[in-house]
């Protein structure tokens, strides 16, 4: 046996800090390391741990991972393993013959997981046919007291032997040994591990060639050689079953029926994408609360839509995101929504399952990235063919929510008139029986009592109701700023880095007769950022100052204000010229927060549609017609599709989905208008052939 | 020997700002280069594929202008050797998973914050130029480069696959990666084991 | 009688001048060696004739009878080339070689067309099996003397096939301690990176006189 050393090439401190951005937790690890298990064409994986729990942790406490693949071979390892970057050379979708599986795992990868697992690795693998299998001896812990260094230390820097040992010549595989473990895995870790590895699977459309993932643990007897398989799914509170038949050209789809108001399922003829099988679940508040209750508290598992293709989960791409808010939302769910009291169904809310195969989706296209399909018309009527079934269920919860508040109302006032019955019939009472009065008496001001109470419930609903109102108000507003949000934030740490390496320089050399012209241009620079700075932040907090208080302001100087002075940093962040003419004053009565927020998003859009224009124009004009007054809008972008001019107020309609856009700026737009009386409307445009133009019109009473 | 360049593609740099101000006292007034747009940043690179360049890239780089990962990918397209530094005001977690394993991928060398301290964001500048410095390639580079102007513009080895190449068209056949290029890089490698092993065998004489 | 054929791809535009030259230098010493009284009989086919079909006529009497196949050309790693078609191509009808000692200094020929030839019976085969560099100007000499070095000493001495292989090994690892001791490691590489690339395949023990056969 003879040793050898293998060498990385990267910065040790990058190299950790986007290992732990990649890998934020154990069960991602594990996760990304059993996907790479997949892709090596391995029939079986064992996940062992031996002595992991708080009890018995030690140095000789061990998580190993082994699978029968195709094992590598020294130049994988080293070509492959130990270089930082070939993933994107990875020339084919597909692994090897015979199986031909399509890739799920991530490589480049598999480092930074068995880093999170623990501080020490031994890769034994072991291709077929081959008289010998490669040992090699990886210590992280090195890196990490590299990684501590001040200086910039690279990977060579540190050296992992291998070796290469005697071995059966049929046997094949890969087997991690991870040590020096850091965390400890109490039964619930290896419980919500195993509940993510049953996800890799679809449960209703087996694998072939088999894919079996085994737990197991010297601790837990839950996980004596535990075959992980997915559970079926209970405690929901609506289940659909949705199917497709190829000859007879049918696909199942959800509808709302109106007559009735319940979901009914429907029949339509296949979609471009292709037959799709999708089961939906949906839990209510009160499903979600038992599913809590039976599953301790792992709501996690509610979470949204997956894909499968031929029996293999694909979205959200074979990936494990600990924290929710990161989970990438290809089918763009969440992106509808921000809150859960706006009737709409969120990812939390669902467990589906959608089956493709590659014969009947042939248009349904993986991208070579593997982070999401191709963009093409069939994956966008697909997103659409599954929002539209959670539009349905939106209209049950919708229609469950005004049932429950009708049933409240109506015992609320029929109380309330039993009780004013009740306290007639006292008075009745007590008229023709005047004897009775001293024993009526309490009885009369136990009614007032209740009569109050009920009076309180009513206006208590009441309140409630302006209260949701209130509430989604503010979401609304909310939403408008986040993207003003990413812009300050990112403008802000921009300029202090500026001001930061000026002021650096000052510090170490000043004086120096030879640096006086710098010295001096930057002084002037730290001066100009400062007030940039102050600009900005005045601007942020003009915001916190905001509530919805009305008042009388003259339109056109508040317009003239906004597009000369408060966008302006933002028009020059993105190089747009702005033209701004308003002809005629005209006071309006109203909240000033509200009007501002039509211009900030129309602005906000037209970043998005100028993002590919060379010279970039937004420009404002305002003046009165007839009993109107009139502003007009445009840019010089890249327009709005012919049949959408309607569509796009509506909320959550958006075509930048991918530049971020949550579909809410111009229904924010609408509403702001409508709540001033006013209309808008996309009329001709006026920077033709490029562009949009949107008429704003406020009625005009003198 | 041709000096190596810096190359700063970053929008909100402005030409003496205080990291191009030190980078140039270090690497020489006319070797450090800012673009504020990718666009011409790549252009740049592209015109001078043959040269010895380290880029400090910014993430975010203007409405209309290729973003990083964008950037890096087409320089990797046209060759592995230019090493890239992603420097940037962007937060670490801002910046998207898929964009740090193309990062990866692509072997950015490393991932620097524009709120660091000048003297680190020079340092890894520093370990670039050291590494660019005892790579094969350069090592070649700069003993062609002891040649004299009239040797290295003679004709110096036609290929069984045909053209003429001079001195000067190695540096760039090596610098491009062409299949010629790697060749000699491994050529260079097989004679240094060969005299290493060819000394180990004298010794064992 | 030994026979040799000779072809070379003398027309090409960049390196005809080149394989011309090898082809010179091969010719001159079989001529040195007929004049020393041993029995060769070397033939050269013109560059127009450089085909397959026009091989398969003209020397279809070859198939029965052993000879020495020498060729100066482009390759890949099924073909030897000539005018820039495939003369001699891996999985074609190669049964004229059989019993041939087949020399070549084309590319990659080795890497399939070699085993494919002796998989059809050819007896021994020398030849590059990836991609090399032939110098130009005053260090073409050493490209030239390299690429015949093996077959020459087959010819002029009484080694094996194999034993010629190893001399040309030997030849080339001295010119580039030669040309390092000058000063040009790149040159100097790509000698030893040509040396590397050299291959053997077939019958180790070949000599000379097993290719001897009598002339009616």
């Amino acid at each position: 046996m003879s040793e050898k050393n293998l060498k990385w090439r990267f910065d040790v401190n990058t190299f950790r800090l986007i290992g732990r951005e990649l890998i934020t937790d154990r069960i991602t690890a594990v996760y990304e390391l059993v996907k790479n298990c997949y892709d090596a064409n391995a029939t079986k994986v064992i996940v062992e741990f031996i002595d992991v729990s708080p009890e018995a942790l030690n140095e000789k406490s061990k998580i190993i991972i082994s699978d029968d693949g195709h094992g590598m071979s020294y130049t994988d390892i080293r070509d492959k393993w130990m270089v930082v970057g070939t993933a994107s050379k990875r020339s084919t979708l597909f692994s090897p013959p015979p199986f031909e599986r399509r890739y799920v795992g991530e490589k480049g990868i598999g480092r930074f997981a068995v880093d999170k697992l623990g501080g020490h690795v031994v890769i034994e693998t072991k291709e077929v046919d081959t008289n010998q299998k490669l040992v090699v001896n990886i210590d992280w812990n090195a890196y990490d007291e590299l990684s501590k260094s001040p200086q910039l230390k690279l990977f060579t820097d540190v050296e992992n032997s291998y070796a290469f040992v005697d071995a059966p010549k049929e046997e094949k595989g890969t087997k991690l040994i991870i040590s020096s473990i850091e965390e400890t895995w109490t039964d619930l870790d290896i419980n919500r591990l195993e509940k993510e590895l049953e996800k890799i699977v679809s449960p209703f459309h087996p694998l072939n060639p088999p894919f079996q993932i085994v737990i197991n643990s010297n601790e837990y007897d839950a996980y004596k050689d535990k075959p992980v398989k997915a559970e079926s799914i209970k405690y929901s509170s609506l289940e659909f079953k949705l199917e497709y038949n190829v000859e007879k050209e049918w696909q199942e789809t959800l509808k709302w029926d109106k007559e009735k108001n319940k979901i009914i399922v429907d029949r339509v003829s296949i979609k471009p994408f292709g037959g799709i099988n999708l089961r939906l679940f949906y839990f209510d508040e009160a499903a979600k609360k038992k599913f809590n209750r039976i599953y301790k508290n792992q709501d996690y598992r509610i979470d949204g839509i997956k894909i499968y293709r031929d029996g293999l989960i694909t979205t959200p791409f074979a990936e494990f995101e600990g924290i929710r808010d990161k989970k990438r939302d290809v089918l763009g769910i969440d992106k509808r929504l921000w809150s859960g009291f706006l009737d709409k169904v969120g990812t939390r809310e669902i467990i589906g399952i959608l089956d493709i195969t590659k014969e009947n989706n042939p248009k349904i296209i993986d991208s070579t990235n593997r982070q999401d399909f191709v963009d093409n018309e069939a994956y966008r009527e697909l997103k659409e063919f599954v929002i539209a079934q959670l539009k349905v269920l939106e209209e049950f919860k919708k229609n469950e929510r005004k049932l429950l508040k009708q049933k409240v109302d109506q015992e609320l006032v029929k109380a309330n008139i039993e009780v004013k019955e009740f306290t007639e019939a006292l008075k009745t009472l007590e008229k023709n029986n005047p004897n009775l009065k001293q024993t009526l008496k309490p009885l009369k001001e136990q009614a007032k009592v209740i009569d109050i109470s009920i009076k309180k419930g009513i206006e208590q609903q009441e309140k409630e109701r302006k209260e949701y109102i209130r509430k989604e108000n503010i979401y609304v507003s909310l939403m408008s700023l986040q993207d003003y949000a990413i812009h300050v934030s990112h403008a802000v740490r921009t300029a202090l880095g500026k001001v930061k390496r000026m002021a650096e320089f000052f510090k170490d050399r000043f004086p120096d007769p030879k640096l006086d012209s710098i010295f001096k241009e930057y002084s002037h620079m730290i001066y100009n950022e400062m007030v940039n700075l102050n600009k900005v932040i005045d601007f942020m907090l003009s915001y916190a100052g905001s509530n919805i208080d009305m008042e009388d302001f003259n339109v056109k100087n508040h317009l003239e204000d906004l597009f000369n002075k408060a966008y302006v940093p933002v028009f020059d962040a993105e190089d747009i010229k702005h033209i701004v003419e308003v002809q005629d004053n005209f006071v309006l009565h109203a909240n000033k927060k509200f009007f501002e927020d039509i211009f900030e998003n129309l602005i906000s859009n037209s970043i998005k549609a100028l993002r590919n224009e060379e010279s970039k124009v937004i420009k404002c004009s305002g003046f009165i017609e007839d009993d109107h007054f009139v502003i007009y809008y445009s840019d010089n972008g890249e327009g709005i599709r012919k049949g959408d001019e309607e569509k796009i107020f509506e909320m959550y309609y958006t075509t930048t989905a991918d530049l971020g856009g949550a579909g809410i700026g111009l229904y924010i737009v609408k509403t702001r208008v409508e709540s001033l009386r006013g209309t808008i409307s996309v009329v001709e445009n006026e920077f033709k052939p490029r562009g949009a133009t949107f008429k704003i019109s406020f009625p005009f009473k003198k | 020997m041709e000096p190596l360049k810096i190359l700063v593609i970053h929008d909100d740099l402005f030409e003496n700002d205080p990291l191009l101000y030190t980078l140039r006292e270090r690497f020489g007034r006319d070797n450090v280069i800012l673009e504020k747009k990718s666009s011409q940043g790549l252009e740049y690179i592209y015109n001078n594929l043959s040269s010895k360049l380290i880029v400090l890239l910014d993430f975010d780089l203007g409405a209309g202008e290729p973003h990083a990962p964008e950037v890096f990918k087409r320089i990797r397209e046209k060759t592995s050797l230019i090493y890239v530094i992603i420097y940037t005001a962007k937060q670490f977690t801002a910046i998207p998973n898929e964009a740090l394993i193309d990062f990866i991928n692509n072997e950015a060398l490393g991932i620097i914050q524009s709120t660091a301290d000048i003297p680190e964001v020079v340092g890894m500048v520093e370990k670039a130029a050291h590494q660019l410095d005892t790579r094969v390639d350069c090592i070649l580079e700069q003993w062609i480069a002891k040649h004299s102007e009239k040797e290295r513009a003679k004709p110096y080895l036609t290929t069984k696959s045909g053209t003429i190449y001079t001195l000067d068209d190695l540096i760039v056949e090596i610098r491009k990666e062409t299949e010629l290029g790697q060749q000699l890089e491994k050529s260079i490698l097989q004679l240094a084991i060969e005299l290493l092993t060819s000394q180990k065998r004298q010794l064992d004489d | 009688m030994i026979r040799i054929l000779i072809a070379s791809d003398d027309l090409d535009v960049r390196l005809g001048e080149y394989f011309k030259a090898c082809k010179g230098n091969m010719m001159t010493v079989i001529a040195a060696e007929i004049e020393e009284g041993k029995l060769l009989d070397v033939e050269e086919i013109l560059p127009n004739n450089c085909n397959n079909a026009y091989i398969n006529i003209k020397y279809a009497d070859l198939k029965e009878i052993p000879f020495i196949w020498v060729s100066y050309s482009h390759g890949n790693e099924n073909s030897i080339m000539v005018n820039g078609s495939s003369l001699i191509s891996a999985g074609g009808d190669n049964t004229i070689f059989s019993d041939t000692f087949f020399y070549t200094n084309s590319c990659l020929s080795g890497k399939f067309l070699g085993p494919d030839l002796i998989s059809q019976n050819c007896r021994s085969f020398i030849g590059y099996d990836q991609s090399i560099v032939a110098f130009k100007n005053e260090n073409q000499e050493i490209s030239l003397k390299c690429d015949n070095v093996g077959l020459i000493s087959f010819l002029t001495t009484d080694v094996t096939a194999y034993d010629a292989f190893n001399n040309m090994k030997k030849y080339y690892t001295q010119q580039a301690n030669r040309l390092l001791d000058l000063g040009d490691i790149l040159s100097s590489g790509l000698l030893i990176n040509a040396r590397e690339a050299l291959v053997f395949h077939g019958d180790e023990s070949l000599k000379k006189t097993d290719l001897f056969f009598e002339n009616e």
